[in-house]
């Protein structure tokens, strides 16, 4: 594989940890703390595949997989907001309910699709006009779904968001100081609500991604770990789009390495090279733990009134 | 005695409820899937208690998981979030089954303690990196130790496919262990080892740590206010280390009573999850070790259950875990809403106290 | 013309009654202090009606009609703002991001930045206040955060303020340059509310005032048509004896010695700067100073639980700058931590087993690694009876007790350990008349046993009665040392941040310019 091509796939490869870990960013600087990012994105991803395939359309596939992302997260946020279950265990909880619901309607709708029969369409690539030709830039950024496209505008779309509306203060304003919050007038568990459904829409959307743009159909625990290694982006980006964009771009660019020491045909076992991404979280995690971050200093906690 | 008696009666009756609706649920969710949810139930039954030799093998499959509840448990109990028992468990039965190939010159009983040492070692071992991570650097454990289990799995994976793969099989998998390793079995026509036994040893052991000891004080205490207990003199980072050894220990134990007991030999699915339904086993039990003993026996119940389910009318045996998860999140919101009542409580002098704490 | 008026208020926590049949006015224009000790119910009338506690009976006027405060949103729309003890801003978002916080209608879905600030500015202009709206608050020192909290009241339109004790964490300067800036505001219409139990600023900057006793009303009067004397009786009803708890006592040899201590805060900043001092067997030696001086992290320091950059610390003499905390407590230091809540219990332990804590390893409370649950209840018993914790039941958990019996937990456990020195960091904040004279009288009866008792408080009230000695502390310095008679505009100049020496020097010229003239 070229540098073009290693590149191009580091971007295929970071859209999704991309797209989830600022679904994260929103909801954890509101203050929660949400491990079942896992089981929603799988969710998402079996939600998109089924719709894709029943309505041949991959925009309802996608528009499936958020919604089931967001009910994933609703219920989340009930257990962990309303009735303020601890947040850990509950994120436990829907990463099983995701995987367990997942595998058994594959099994049931798709019972032929387990040797690999059933495929969607998945998104194509736009091959963005003039841009696509420029050598090497073009193949590496202007020759990819429109998934990706979108996953890179959010980035500055959140960045706005938290940073340039009444919206983005507010959260921040309920995970750093809830009380200070709530004697404004800001209703902390709408907003807190609020921000983790629309973490669910975008957690739905990276599955959807992995099911039908990236490839053209699901699998069992197609996730394999991405929606934990979101969570690692986050802490690597600080919390912030553009670091979570960078943290993104590095995952990525070890999932291509490692799919490049895959096809190279070293002769390095397999399951070694699988290993490299989430030895790469251990390090980066590691590696972002000295510096100051801006985290929520609420998070994990839920909010009573007095 | 009596006392004791209906704190027992208050503690569980909780647990009990949550895992009635959690049933209720499922019988839903299997008629809205459109399979025969009765028939689900009677083979779930006939595959578990079925006759002694099923319901053997239903103790066997509890045993990962009481094992690897008890290293959930006592790890909530000290703020240590081990989610990676999955992977100490892993690194047991990998221990165990290095022990159970190397060593076949020993004598048997010597050759299962060693084995079962080994994976003990091994999990802690597994358990100490996320462990220090965390208190040296503050990197919460919950992403290393889910790092940590992925590492495993992929480690066993290269270990059956290129040096302890046994060739002689289709499927990948290791050497099978020197046949003087492999554990009694403890009832004639059943397949029951006395890894559950043991199991129930461990329990009571670490319940007595917990609770009868000061250094389960000091554990309990970082757990609830690690702040405190640093101003009370306890070091918190050793104590959390500690605990992250112990569990990490246990969990790797379980694996290595799978390995001598069940399996034999090592395979990239060996666990099947048990470390993750831990979880669900420990917040059921309350993260109290003697009541893991009981929701292993149900979870252990819903895993053997649920293949023959999947065997019987093709339900993915995957439904246990939405049983898990709809367990996790009643007992979750059921426990607070008693925290709640407790907390608001009004402190009146010479009242009778209801406010204990939260052991059984 | 009354703005405010609150009739028959009632407020009932569990069954404690924190306000009593409240009747409430508030003029116009005028700055009316509701004074009261801790734990008088200042506070929580005001939470009533800016809507953070639903009261239990009575109803409240705002403008001569009757309105139901059922959030802080409805005070706000009523025009009422509060200002809290505790800031409420959020450090990691801009002055101006923290002063529209909430307030969409004015400001939009999508912030103009550059607006918003000009906004702040001119309101900033307006009042003299001197405030940048671009700096994050985490940035900028406690005086101007409250000049922020202030400006965000203003910024909603809000004609009644309420200020709860504003000048706790300020200079003297500082609460100078406040006070100009509430007159300003009062002259102009504004109606301010001052929650506060220091005399002084009643006298000097309220009109008229309030006093609270116990969750009731004592009276209302007129500042100009009072004195302090009367006031103090309405507070506490009784004459107030700020007389001296302690008899004279020739203290004994240094227990706890400080030498050149160096140690930083958790922002990495110097906190403690070379300060040096002793503490002698049978003395109570009071460090007086505003909060936020470095006191806190001095008393961590102490007990080692804050990384020592420099100095010296000995318990008997023996270093322990190095050692750990249960080292600390193994030489005979006890502690009562400034936060029981979090540094003190472990509230979901009961009682007996947070009596144990530090001692769990020794006997009787432990053999081997055994505990004894016998030793450990009987010791139990036995301090709940000392120590009249209420209820008395050692197996009650420690979060279901009210502050001051959690408190005296934390005493009989530190006293019961038999130490040489006794640490105390803010002892008695937060707490109820009764328990705050039982925590000073055990101090007191720790001098007595010839024990070393070193006191950090920012209350001065407990400084000058409990003390010997004082440090007073300024910016991680310790300003001078004073008896306890000493002039108290004096300990203020050197709260202030005036060493002795130069108080001296300055009298000094004084003296020298009077002969001249």
């Amino acid at each position: 594989m070229d540098l073009s091509s290693f590149l191009a796939a580091t971007i295929r490869m970071a859209i999704p940890l991309l797209i989830a870990a600022l679904g994260l960013v929103v909801s954890e600087r509101a203050g929660l703390i949400n491990i079942g990012v896992e089981g929603t994105m799988l969710t998402g991803a079996f939600a998109a595949f089924a719709v894709a395939y029943y309505t041949n359309n991959y925009w309802l596939g996608m528009l499936a997989g958020m919604l089931a992302g967001c009910f994933m997260t609703l219920i989340f946020a009930v257990a962990s907001i309303r009735f303020r279950a601890p947040q850990v265990v509950i994120g436990c909880a829907i990463n099983m309910l995701g995987s367990g619901f997942t595998a058994v309607l594959f099994r049931k709708m798709f019972f032929d699709a387990q040797t690999g029969g059933t495929q969607v369409t998945p998104f194509p690539p736009i091959q963005i006009p003039g841009l696509s030709s420029i050598p090497f830039i073009g193949e590496v950024f202007f020759q990819h779904n429109i998934i990706v496209y979108i996953g890179f505008i959010l980035v500055p779309a959140i960045w706005f968001l938290m940073n340039r509306t009444s919206i983005g203060t507010r959260i921040i304003a309920v995970g750093e100081h809830p009380k200070a919050a709530d004697s404004l007038g800001i209703n902390v568990f709408t907003t807190r609500y609020a921000a983790t459904l629309f973490s669910g829409l975008l957690m739905g959307m990276a599955g959807a991604y992995l099911a039908i743009a990236q490839s053209n159909t699901f699998q069992v625990d197609m996730t394999g770990g991405k929606g934990y290694i979101a969570m690692a982006v986050v802490v690597l980006g600080k919390w912030k789009p553009g670091g979570v964009l960078l943290g993104a771009l590095i995952f990525g660019g070890s999932n291509a390495l490692q799919m490049t020491l895959q096809n190279a045909g070293l002769n390095i076992p397999n399951n070694l090279i699988l290993m490299v991404p989430y030895i790469v979280t251990v390090l980066a995690v590691l590696a972002a733990c000295k510096k100051k971050a801006v985290d929520a200093s609420a998070k994990g906690v839920a909010y009573e009134k007095a | 005695m009596k006392e004791k008696l209906t704190g027992l009666l208050q503690s569980i009756w909780k647990p009990l409820v949550a895992v009635f609706f959690a049933v209720i649920c499922s019988w839903l969710l299997l008629t809205a899937f459109g399979y025969p949810a009765n028939e689900a139930f009677v083979s779930l039954w006939d595959a578990t208690f079925g006759n002694l030799r099923v319901f053997g093998n239903t103790l066997n499959k509890a045993c990962p998981l009481l094992f690897t509840g008890i290293a959930v448990a006592i790890g909530n109990r000290g703020s240590v979030f081990n989610i990676g028992a999955e992977g100490q468990f892993i690194m047991g039965c990998t221990a165990a089954t290095w022990v159970g190939i190397t060593f076949t010159y020993m004598p048997g009983i010597l050759l299962m303690i060693l084995m079962v040492l080994a994976g003990a070692l091994a999990g802690a071992a597994w358990a100490f990196i996320p462990g220090l991570l965390k208190t040296k650097f503050s990197i919460s454990e919950i992403i290393t130790t889910i790092m940590f289990n992925y590492i495993a799995l992929q480690l066993v994976g290269y270990l059956v496919r290129n040096p302890m793969r046994d060739l002689s099989q289709a499927e990948p998998q290791s050497y099978t262990i020197a046949e003087q390793g492999f554990m009694p079995y403890l009832i004639a026509k059943t397949k029951l080892h006395p890894g559950f036994l043991f199991g129930c040893i461990a329990a009571v052991v670490i319940f007595i740590l917990l609770f009868k000891t000061y250094f389960g004080y000091e554990v309990r205490a970082v757990g609830y206010n690690s702040t405190a207990a640093k101003y009370g003199g306890i070091n918190v980072s050793r104590t959390m280390i500690s605990t992250m050894l112990i569990s990490g220990a246990l969990a790797g134990m379980g694996g290595a009573f799978e390995v001598a007991g069940s399996a034999h030999y090592l395979y990239e699915k060996i666990s099947n999850g048990y470390g993750y339904t831990a979880i669900a086993v420990a917040i059921l039990a309350n993260n109290n070790p003697i009541g893991v003993i009981l929701s292993s026996l149900l979870f252990g119940f819903l895993a053997s259950g649920s293949t023959a389910m999947q065997r019987n009318i093709g339900v993915s045996s995957s439904f246990a875990d939405i049983v898990q998860g709809i367990i996790i999140i009643f007992v979750a919101v059921a426990a607070v809403s008693r925290v709640k009542k407790k907390r608001t409580a009004p402190a009146r002098p010479g009242k009778k106290p209801v406010l204990k704490e939260a052991k059984q | 013309m009354n703005v405010v008026e609150m009739h028959g208020i009632c407020k009932y926590f569990g069954n404690f009654c924190a306000n009593k049949n409240i009747e409430f006015t508030l003029k116009q224009g005028e700055v009316h202090a509701l004074l009261g000790e801790n734990g008088a119910g200042k506070s929580t009338l005001m939470n009533i009606l800016y809507g953070l506690y639903a009261h239990d009976e009575g109803h409240i006027l705002i403008n001569g009609e009757e309105v139901h405060m059922s959030s802080p949103s409805v005070a706000i729309q009523h025009g009422i703002g509060m200002v809290h003890q505790h800031f409420m801003l959020i450090p990691q978002l801009t002055v101006t991001q923290n002063i529209f916080l909430g307030m969409d209608k004015e400001t939009g879905i999508v912030h103009h930045i550059k607006e918003l600030d000009k906004k702040v500015q001119e309101l900033n202009d307006r009042f003299g206040f001197n405030v940048n709206p671009q700096s994050l608050i985490w940035q900028i020192p406690v005086g101007v955060q409250q000049k922020v909290e202030i400006l965000k009241v203003l910024m909603r339109q809000a004609k009644i303020l309420i200020l709860d004790e504003p000048t706790a964490v300020l200079t003297p300067n500082e609460v100078e340059e406040l006070f100009t800036s509430i007159r300003m505001l009062a002259d102009s219409g504004y109606s301010i509310i001052l929650i506060t139990h220091k005399m002084s600023e009643v006298m000097t900057y309220a009109d008229r005032v309030t006093v609270m006793r116990l969750g009731e009303v004592i009276g209302s009067v007129n500042v100009k048509d009072t004195t302090e004397e009367e006031l103090a009786h309405m507070m506490v009803g009784r004459d107030v004896h700020l007389e001296r708890q302690i008899e004279p006592k020739e203290p004994g040899r240094p227990l706890l010695e400080i030498d050149h201590l160096r140690v930083k805060n958790d922002k990495g900043l110097p906190a403690v700067d070379g300060i040096s001092f002793a503490v002698h067997a049978g003395e109570i030696v009071g460090i007086a100073g505003v909060d936020g001086n470095g006191q806190l992290e001095l008393g961590e320091a102490i007990v080692g639980g804050r990384k020592i950059e420099d100095g010296d610390i000995r318990l008997d003499g023996e270093s322990v700058t190095k050692a750990n905390i249960r080292r600390h407590l193994d030489l005979g230091l006890a502690h009562i931590p400034d936060d029981r809540l979090t540094k003190g219990l472990v509230l979901q332990f009961p009682i007996k087993q947070n009596l144990i804590m530090g001692t769990q390893r020794k006997a009787p409370f432990a053999h081997g690694l055994m505990a004894d649950n016998h030793a450990i209840t009987k010791h139990g018993v036995e301090m709940v009876e000392a120590f009249d914790i209420r209820p008395h039941d050692p197996e009650y958990l420690a979060g279901g007790l009210s502050g001051g019996n959690q408190q005296k937990v934390i005493l009989a456990r530190e006293v019961s350990r038999d130490p040489k020195v006794m640490l105390a960091i803010q002892p008695t904040r937060g707490l109820d008349i009764g328990a705050i004279e039982f925590v000073r009288s055990k101090l007191v009866e720790e001098r007595a046993k010839d024990k070393a008792v070193l006191l950090i408080s920012t209350d001065l009230d407990e400084i000058l009665s409990l003390s010997d000695r004082i440090l007073v502390m300024h910016g991680g310095r310790v300003m001078g040392e004073v008896s306890p008679d000493v002039d108290v505009s004096i300990l203020g100049l050197m709260m202030a941040g005036k060493s002795q020496e130069d108080l001296k020097a300055e009298q000094h010229a004084a003296a020298g310019g009077g002969v001249q003239g």
